[in-house]
Formats: structure tokens, C-alpha cells, sequence
């Protein structure tokens, strides 16, 4: 059943042409042997034209390409609108964001806005300290501040506070940079007007004194320039100027009373005595906070003790510096004869400064003035330099004496005219007796006509070797001179050549006559 | 020289038709949109006539062939050119048919649609036309093994491009096609006097 299916698929796929080359082969052989097959085939054939013819194509849609672009751009435009409204849409969704957070939270940016207000203001008041301490304020300050309601905040560019009322009487304060307000009256003056003895003097310090322990906590600065201002200090304002012209008047009424407005009397006034009390016993912490971008009021507590602490160890590392300090009484500088010279002879325009630190010791020594030193004219000289160093290479030498004995190899010895150094050259001059030797002639010298030959031969050397002998001979090492000497050298060799032929033609015949010689006999 | 010529001809790159289908979507996916304008020209009626065969019924082939060329609008930039673009585009369009036929389905379950009902290009299920009866009985025939015969004797398709567009073996196509054809002489075999007249 299975080898049927196989083979009517086999037919199914033929009459689709997509049987392969050699099953089309088997089954065309099946349909055309097999009866069953045949039909099979048939069958097939008949279906697929049946198929084939039932379905007609669809006539064409002529608006099908507009009706496709119109439902593409609806699809862009929705993207499009989508796009165009986001920036509404991301609003609206932050929008309803924050609606559903401030329903659950609703003092979520008052909360925010406290928090930042907060760090701003911690950052404000960090390091705050009296501006008594900081500006270095001294009792005639504080007097004046009891009088003028001034008190400088930065002495050198005369910035000061000024505290004042306004039309309500309330109390105000400005920072002021320019000091307009002349003052009449200082402390000094108020001293000598009142004609005060010691005692009196040392009385009002002391009053004033109290008065500025009392207000060193209610003015305070930092170096953020910020101002924080207790309220307070315009009751202590009021209660020391009270104070003064109280003191002022028991001291010397007569003198008082030419200072002051007549009808004015404080001493024996209960109510300033009131007054005084009233204000050292009132306490607030609320400050008024000046910055460079805000004001705002706020709770502070500045805390003395910790501050008295600080300046208690500062004054205790300062003492012990001192006291190191004092430790180093003397140092002793020592200078060389000329740095003498130079003070003697006044080279220096000023002092030489030592300053000396913990770990440092700089010495800041003035400009010194350049001795005028006169150097001999180099122009005559400037042709000759250049033509030394232009022929710095060509140089002379001595050749010392050869020595009488003949060695196998001479080494002589060049002595530079710098007297820069030495060099020594090895030059292999040929030993002729050995290569006579070698060739077979010996000479002997005891004969007579030998001892011509060497004497000869000697000149010969002597001639050879004489220039090289010379004194002074220079070379010169141009290219011209040296090609000259090198040809007269060649001349001499061959010279030497034609020589040494001669010998051998004379030493040739002399062995053929011996010869000769010991045949006759 | 010949040799010189044949290894210049090896050397050269193949050319391509500026007008085939992979040149027209590389102009599409460089941002030229009127290329689209020629895809759908060029394949429109093959689409169409797919759906039509799939379907049985001219109703809704031009709204399903919408929604295939929109899907390929969508996503033509994502053709990774590893097949033939037809191939590509007609599976789309045979994977639209089988969930539209997979909605009238589940719809002819919750109510009494018919799907033969609209199988036919005129609604008269008395007559006797040839073209009818055998498409009346080819719906009969069931869709996995409907689909791959009338894409070979209708649309031509070979059986790689069927298997292809399918996503299926060969093998299988072929033996789905052979049993079409059986189920589709069963179904036949009593109108066969019919059908010789």
C-alpha cells in the first residue's frame, strides 16, 4: 500500500514536473507498462486541469493603490499627530504625576521648598563668628557704637553697620561702605572732656568692656559676607549709651552738662537702671541673616563657651610659638671675602633679607651690580680665528730620528703642535734581507763585492729614508700634496726595483764565473 | 584571450536590473517612498488572486491585500534580502489568509456561518458549472492540503518556492499535494457524470 502511495505521488509530482531526471525516467517506464498507473495518471492529469480552469483571476482594482496610500497616511498621520502632541502628552502625564503625589503628600514643596531653604541657609551659617573678634574691634569702636550706632565690619574698606530706626520707630540696619558720618566725639575726647582721672577712665573701659562681652555673641560674620544680626543688640545699644552718660554724670556733672542737651539727666533714673537690667536678661536666639543673595530671619544659637574654647587654644598655640620663637634668639650669618667686598665696595643696592620660618629659611639678596670688566678687541684677531678653525685639519708633525738599527718594523711617535695628544703609527717596512734570503740569495759580507752591494744597498735606504729623516718635514695632507709625495715615492720604489735588479743580474753572473771557477779546477 | 575574457567576465560583479525587486526595496529602505508606489503596482494582482484562492471568495481580498501591504510597508525595512522579496511577501500574505480563515472559524462556532457559504464568485448553489462544482469541492479539501495544490496548479508556484513560502519541507509539499488531489478525486467521484457531460 505504502509502494502505491509512493509511486502514485511519484505520478502526482511527474505531472508537476518536479520529479528528478531519473525517477521521471522509472515512472514514465511504470505509466507506460502499468495499466493501474496509466489510469492513475490519467486521473491526475484530468484533476489538475480541473483545478487549473476553475479559478479565473480577479479583475484588476483600479483604486486599490489610492485606497492603500490613503490608509498608510491615516497610519502616518496618527503617528504624526502622536508625535506633534507629545510635548502635551509628557506635560499632562507629569501634570497628573504631581496631582496624585500632592493628594497623598500635600506639603510636599512646601517640605521641598523648607529643605533647600535650609541647606542654603546652613550654608550661610557655617563658621559664623563675633564680628568684634574678626574685625579686631576695640573700645573706642564700642563707644562709638554706643554714640553713632556704627560698628566697622571690615576696618580697610571701611564697610560698617549702621542701626538706625525708621519713621515707625522700628529698628533697621544697613551695611554701608563709605563712612560719611563725622564723628565729634570719640573716646579719647570724651575722656578729657569729662576731665576723668585713672580711676574713672579705667571705670568707663571697664563698663564698656562688659558691654562688648555682651554683644560679641550678637553680631556675627563669616567669610561667606554674611551679616547675622541679633535684635537684641539695639536694647544694648540703648542700655550702654545709658550707661555712659549715667557713669558720665555721677562723674563729672558740670562738665556732663556742657556736653549734653540741658534737661537731660540719667544719674539716679530708675529706669535706666531698668533698662540695663531688663535688656541683660533678655535672651533671644533669633537672628537676622544678611547674605550676598538673600536676607531671612532664624533661630541661631551661637555657642560662646566653644568659641571662648577656640580663642582660648589659639592664644595657647600663639604663646607656645612665642615662646619657640624666642627660643631662636640669635643667628650668625657667614660670608666669604668677596660678599665683603661687595658690601665694602657698595654693589649692593640694599640689605640682604633673611626671613626664617618654622621649616625655611629664605634669603632674598638684592640685585648686584655687574662689574664692568673690559675684554680685549677680538676684531683684529677675527680673519686669523677663521682661518684656524677653517684649516684645523690640516696640522704638522716631527718625525723623530729613524735608529741605525734595522729593525723588522719602525714605530715613531707624532707629536701634535697642540700638544693635544699623542699618536703612534706602526708602518711594516719590508725586510729585504729576508726576501733575498728566501729567493736563494745570500749575501755574504765578507765579500768584497757584498760589501759594495750593502753599501749599495745602505745608500740606497739612506736616500730612501732621508726625507722622512728631515727635521721638520711637514706633510700636508691636501689631496694635491700627498698625490705628489705618493709619486715620489712610487719613483723611489721602482728606483729601488731597478736596483734590486741589477743585484740579482750582478749576483748572477758573479755565482756563473764561481762556477766556472770550480769546474777549472 | 578567450580565457582572459571569461576570468574579466568572473571578476566583474553581477550587475543587477535597476527595476528587480531587490533594487527597488534598497531604494525603498534608502528613504525613497515612491519605490513602494512600484512594489505594490508589480504584485498587487498576484496578492490578490492568493487571497482570492485562499479565501474562495472575493469578499474581503481587497482589505486583507490592504493589510498585507501595509504590514510589508511596516516592516520592509527589516527585509534582510535571504530570500526572494516574493517569497517573503507571500508568506505574508498566506499567514493574513490563515488568520482570516482562523477568525471565521472561531466566529462559525459562535454562531451558524458557513464558511462554504461564501466559497464562489456568485452566490447561486444551483448551478451546474463546472468551475464552481470543483471549487465547492476543493473547499471541501482540507486547508493545509488545499493551500500548496492550488498554489502549484493555480498560481504556478514551484515546489521549492511553495515549501518556501509555506515554511515547510519539500517532501511534505509534495505529499500534501498528492493528497489533495486524492481527497479532491474522492470528493469528485460522485459528480464524475457530471463532470464528463
Amino acid at each position: 500500500m505504502k509502494k502505491n502511495n509512493t509511486i502514485s505521488e511519484n505520478i502526482s509530482a511527474y505531472i508537476d514536473g518536479e520529479l528528478s531526471p531519473n525517477d521521471v525516467l522509472s515512472t514514465e517506464a511504470k505509466i507506460k507498462t502499468s495499466f493501474e498507473i496509466k489510469k492513475k495518471y490519467d486521473e491526475f492529469i484530468r484533476l489538475k486541469k480541473l483545478t487549473s480552469d476553475s479559478f479565473k483571476p480577479l479583475d484588476e482594482s483600479p483604486y486599490f493603490e489610492t485606497r492603500l496610500t490613503s490608509a498608510l497616511n491615516d497610519q502616518k498621520s496618527f503617528s504624526t499627530k502622536l508625535k506633534h502632541w507629545s510635548p502635551a502628552l509628557l506635560i499632562g502625564s507629569i501634570t497628573i504625576v504631581l496631582m496624585i503625589l500632592l493628594k497623598f503628600n500635600p506639603n510636599l514643596i512646601e517640605n521641598l521648598f523648607e529643605q533647600q531653604k535650609s541647606k542654603i541657609a546652613g550654608f550661610y551659617k557655617e563658621n559664623l563668628r563675633p564680628l568684634l573678634f574678626a574685625a579686631d574691634l576695640n573700645n573706642d569702636d564700642i563707644f562709638n557704637f554706643a554714640l553713632y550706632s556704627q560698628l566697622p565690619l571690615d576696618k580697610s574698606q571701611e564697610r560698617y553697620l549702621q542701626f538706625g530706626y525708621d519713621n515707625n520707630g522700628n529698628g533697621i540696619f544697613e551695611i554701608k561702605t563709605i563712612n560719611d558720618n563725622q564723628k565729634s566725639l570719640d573716646l579719647q575726647k570724651f575722656k578729657i572732656a569729662l576731665e576723668l582721672n585713672q580711676e574713672e577712665s579705667q571705670q568707663i573701659d571697664s563698663i564698656i568692656n562688659a558691654y562688648a562681652a555682651a554683644i560679641e555673641p550678637l553680631i556675627l560674620v563669616n567669610d561667606k559676607n554674611t551679616v547675622a544680626v541679633n535684635p537684641g543688640v539695639w536694647n544694648y545699644q540703648k542700655a550702654m549709651l545709658a550707661d555712659i552718660l549715667s557713669f558720665a554724670e555721677n562723674s563729672n556733672k558740670q562738665k556732663f552738662r556742657g556736653l549734653v542737651p540741658a534737661g537731660f539727666s540719667f544719674a539716679g533714673n530708675d529706669e535706666v537702671a531698668g533698662l540695663v537690667a531688663e535688656v541683660k536678661n533678655l535672651h533671644d536666639n533669633n537672628y537676622i541673616f544678611f547674605t550676598p543673595d538673600s536676607i531671612f530671619s532664624e533661630k541661631f544659637q551661637f555657642d560662646q563657651e566653644e568659641f571662648n574654647k577656640d580663642i582660648g587654644d589659639l592664644q595657647k598655640d600663639l604663646e607656645r610659638k612665642q615662646k619657640d620663637a624666642k627660643l631662636i634668639q640669635s643667628f650668625t650669618f657667614r660670608f666669604d671675602s668677596s660678599m665683603q667686598n661687595y658690601y665694602q665696595n657698595g654693589k649692593f643696592d640694599s640689605e640682604i633679607k633673611v626671613f626664617i620660618d618654622s621649616n625655611k629659611c629664605r634669603v632674598h639678596i638684592p640685585k648686584i651690580k655687574m662689574p664692568e670688566i673690559n675684554l680685549p678687541n677680538f676684531d683684529s684677531l677675527n680673519s686669523l680665528i677663521e682661518d684656524v678653525v677653517e684649516n684645523f685639519q690640516n696640522f704638522s708633525f716631527v718625525l723623530p730620528e729613524i735608529p741605525e738599527a734595522p729593525g723588522k718594523h719602525f714605530d715613531f711617535k707624532i707629536e701634535k703642535f697642540d700638544s693635544t695628544g699623542e699618536m703612534n703609527f706602526n708602518i711594516d717596512i719590508p725586510n729585504i734581507d729576508s726576501i733575498l734570503e728566501e729567493n736563494g740569495f745570500f749575501i755574504d759580507p765578507t765579500d768584497s763585492l757584498s760589501e759594495e752591494k750593502l753599501k749599495s744597498r745602505n745608500k740606497s735606504l739612506e736616500k730612501l729614508f732621508k726625507d722622512f729623516n728631515n727635521d721638520a718635514q711637514k706633510w700636508n695632507s691636501q689631496g694635491g700634496s700627498i698625490k705628489q709625495q705618493f709619486e715620489s715615492l712610487k719613483k723611489e720604489m721602482e728606483n729601488l726595483r731597478l736596483e734590486m735588479q741589477q743585484w740579482r743580474n750582478k749576483l748572477d753572473q758573479n755565482k756563473s764565473v764561481k762556477e766556472a771557477e770550480i769546474i777549472e779546477i | 584571450m578567450n580565457s582572459e575574457k571569461e576570468n574579466k567576465d568572473l571578476q566583474l560583479p553581477q550587475i543587477l536590473n535597476l527595476d528587480d525587486d531587490f533594487s527597488i526595496v534598497k531604494k525603498f529602505i534608502d528613504g525613497d517612498d515612491s519605490a513602494f508606489n512600484i512594489i505594490v503596482k508589480r504584485h498587487k494582482e498576484k496578492v490578490r488572486n492568493i487571497i482570492l484562492m485562499m479565501l474562495g471568495s472575493t469578499d474581503g481580498v481587497d482589505d486583507i491585500s490592504q493589510e498585507v501591504f501595509i504590514n510589508v510597508y511596516k516592516n520592509l525595512k527589516h527585509f534582510r534580502f535571504e530570500s526572494q522579496f516574493t517569497t517573503w511577501l507571500y508568506r505574508i500574505t498566506i499567514n493574513k489568509c490563515k488568520d482570516h480563515l482562523r477568525k471565521i472559524k472561531i466566529r462559525s462556532i459562535f454562531s451558524n456561518f458557513k464558511e462554504d457559504d461564501d466559497f464562489g464568485y456568485n452566490h447561486d448553489h444551483e448551478s451546474k458549472d463546472i468551475s464552481e462544482i470543483v471549487r465547492k469541492a476543493i473547499l471541501k479539501v482540507p486547508s493545509k492540503l488545499r493551500i500548496p495544490l492550488l498554489l502549484k496548479d493555480i498560481e504556478g508556484f514551484s515546489y521549492q518556492e511553495i515549501a518556501e513560502s509555506l515554511g515547510c519541507e519539500i517532501g511534505t509539499v509534495k505529499s500534501r499535494i498528492f493528497r489533495a488531489r486524492e481527497s479532491l478525486r474522492n470528493i469528485l467521484k460522485p459528480l464524475e457524470q457530471e463532470l464528463m457531460q
